[in-house]
């Protein structure tokens, strides 16, 4: 089933009284297709949190509607929508079991006792919480605690789930491992997830197709590998990509009349001697991480930051030239659009 | 060289021990001497062992006040943590008028007992109170309130259930202390509002209304002294007439201060059984 939003805004007028309205959305559209594992990703105050509460029905859009599976759910309760959520701080109730957490919607829907026992022992089966059904979530690891929050969302049979930075309580190994299990949990259910997160890995390395968000509007949509090749602004350009893309500025047309910003990803440089080279800068910095370097290069356009391995990184203060192929250059223009 | 000294926290507290000492502990201390003394307040207290106890259990008066009294507490400690913790939950929120609300629950906390008693007497007035004539203006007939002996002690509770300032701006504290995303989450669940009351927001709240209920029950047995004395004078026909008010009789009308501290030391005795029993129940229910 799809989740799908048309012009939504949201204005928050008084967020520290007397200050300047804030515009959280500014008139989005989205849609996640059926099936699809759909990242919203943005740095935060993007407005990503206030766009799944507004498909959530948490946040009241001051205009433009939420469709999920065709139907307009703009004015329907929360609890009427069919969507699950899982909050970034789990939102258990810590009062209650394990079991009696991930049992809570269907009790609160009067699901028959029978169905419910069944289908809390299935969640927790497939999420490996059975030795914790009795425990309360404070007896719980970070870990654990998401798995619960999950499994709460998982057992409902929802249309659709939402999901609001749910990985970023845990540490980073962890993390690393439940995302590929939302990711595997995801494929196998086959239902549509909005999972909205500010951490780029996460985006790129989940996502069937990436939202880039900025101050409450859409920057870009598509695949992560579509958003990664061919960013549709210096923005996205920088937002993706450790170390991001270096920026420098130059002018493209003939007569020079023309400003734009160029970009080149640190992996597509390459360094050498001066001889044919594009640039030529001085070596500020070398970090070395495992078996790559990254090379901080003070050139006359700017620095620039470069990934050579290790072996090949020059060392401090030397002068290079630096090289790139001219296929591997995004161009952006004065408003640093992609051209 | 070296730092000056700071004064220790025990020197801090001694301006409050001496406190305690000149008005509780040297008080509780005369109690418990004078209620095993003959002591009218002129001779010298003569002992008299256990007397005075073998007196109050052989009078009528003293099963009357007791009777009285629990009857009050079971009356009184519900309406008022339930006054409590609705007012808070209809009030947590920030809305228009809701502080000048909340301000107004606390207020008859803070008016004088004895005016507060006073204002009361006029409320509860037969002829032109303000609830009778209320009620008598939707068409129901108004009990009369402070004559008829089975609704004149439900008056006296009532009229300490508006006295809850305190229990209210706990259970306030404690509501805005659950999580917002807690109910965010109940309602994407689908929970309807009772649903998450009962699930959420009192299992979370009742360990302190566990402990709120207890020091009601301390309050309680004690706080019916001034509405008893100047609303109903412990009528009609002895119907609030409350342990503190048969103190209060015996030791100052009619002198029998031993009889009194006798009286006041099973007060204490009797008190202190019922919160030790509620907090084992509390402990053995979890809740504190």
């Amino acid at each position: 089933m799809s989740v799908a939003v048309r012009g939504l805004r949201k204005i928050y007028s008084e967020p520290h009284r007397n200050g300047p309205p804030v515009v959280a959305l500014g008139g989005v559209n989205l849609e996640g297709h059926p099936g699809e594992l759909l990242v919203v990703v943005g740095p935060s105050g993007s407005g990503k949190s206030t766009l799944l509460r507004c498909i959530a029905g948490l946040e009241k859009p001051d205009s433009g509607s939420v469709f999920i599976a065709s139907r307009d759910v703009t004015s329907v309760r929360p609890g009427d929508r069919d969507v699950a959520m899982v909050f970034q701080e789990y939102a258990l109730y810590p009062h209650v079991s394990v079991s009696g957490n991930i049992s809570f919607g269907l009790r609160a829907r009067k699901v028959a006792p029978i169905e419910i026992a069944k289908r809390v022992a299935s969640t927790a089966e497939l999420l490996g919480l059975g030795d914790l059904l009795h425990r309360k979530p404070p007896e719980l690891s970070g870990g654990e605690r998401q798995r619960v929050a999950l499994a709460r969302a998982i057992v409902r049979h929802p249309q659709a789930f939402l999901l609001d930075e749910p990985l970023s309580n845990l540490d980073a190994e962890l993390r690393a491992r439940t995302r590929a299990d939302i990711r595997s949990l995801q494929r196998d259910l086959g239902k549509t997830m909005i999972y909205v997160t500010h951490d780029q890995v996460e985006a790129m390395t989940m996502g069937d197709r990436v939202a880039v968000l900025r101050s409450g509007n859409l920057e870009q949509i598509g695949t992560p590998i579509d958003i990664y090749d061919r960013p549709a602004n210096t923005f996205v350009g920088s937002f993706f990509g450790s170390p991001p893309m270096n920026m420098f500025p130059a002018s493209i047309s003939p007569d020079h009349s023309r400003a734009a910003t160029l970009g080149v990803r640190p992996e597509d440089v390459t360094i050498g001697g001066h001889d044919f080279a594009k640039l030529i800068g001085e070596v500020t910095l070398v970090e070395t991480i495992g078996a790559e370097a990254i090379v901080h290069v003070t050139a006359d356009h700017g620095r620039f930051l470069i990934k050579a391995p290790r072996d090949a990184a020059p060392t401090l203060t030397d002068r290079v030239g630096l090289n790139f192929n001219n296929r591997s250059v995004h161009a952006f223009d004065a408003e640093g659009r992609r051209m | 060289m070296s730092l000056r000294s700071r004064p220790t926290p025990a020197f801090l507290a001694w301006p409050y021990l001496v406190g305690i000492v000149l008005l509780v502990v040297i008080p509780v201390g005369g109690t418990l001497y004078l209620a095993f003394t003959e002591y009218f307040g002129i001779e010298a207290p003569t002992f008299i062992g256990l007397d005075n106890f073998g007196r109050m259990l052989a009078s009528d008066r003293f099963w009357t006040a007791l009777g009285n009294s629990s009857i009050y507490v079971l009356i009184a400690v519900p309406l008022r943590v339930a006054g409590a913790v609705g007012l808070a939950l209809l009030l947590h929120t920030r809305s228009a008028g809701s502080s000048a609300a909340r301000t107004a629950v606390f207020l008859p906390t803070v008016v004088p007992d004895v005016a507060y008693a006073l204002l009361w007497l006029y409320i509860f007035n037969p002829l032109f109170g303000p609830l009778t004539l209320g009620l008598e203006a939707v068409g129901i007939s108004s009990p009369e309130w402070l004559v008829d002996p089975a609704t004149a002690r439900f008056s006296v509770a009532l009229m300490s259930a508006f006295q809850i300032g305190e229990g209210f701006v706990i259970a306030l504290a404690v509501r805005r202390s659950i999580p917002n995303h807690l109910y965010e989450s109940a309602a994407v669940d689908g929970a309807s509002p009772w649903f998450t009351l009962s699930r959420v927001t009192l299992p979370l709240m009742l360990p302190v209304l566990a402990l709120l209920a207890l020091r009601d029950v301390i309050i309680s047995f004690q706080a019916n002294f001034v509405p008893a004395l100047i609303v109903t004078e412990g009528g009609p026909r002895l119907a609030t007439f409350f342990l503190p008010l048969y103190v209060y009789r015996e030791g100052f009308r009619y002198g029998r201060l031993g009889y009194a501290a006798a009286v006041t030391l099973t007060m204490f005795v009797i008190t202190a059984v019922v919160v030790v029993i509620q907090y084992r129940l509390a402990r053995r229910w979890r809740l504190v």
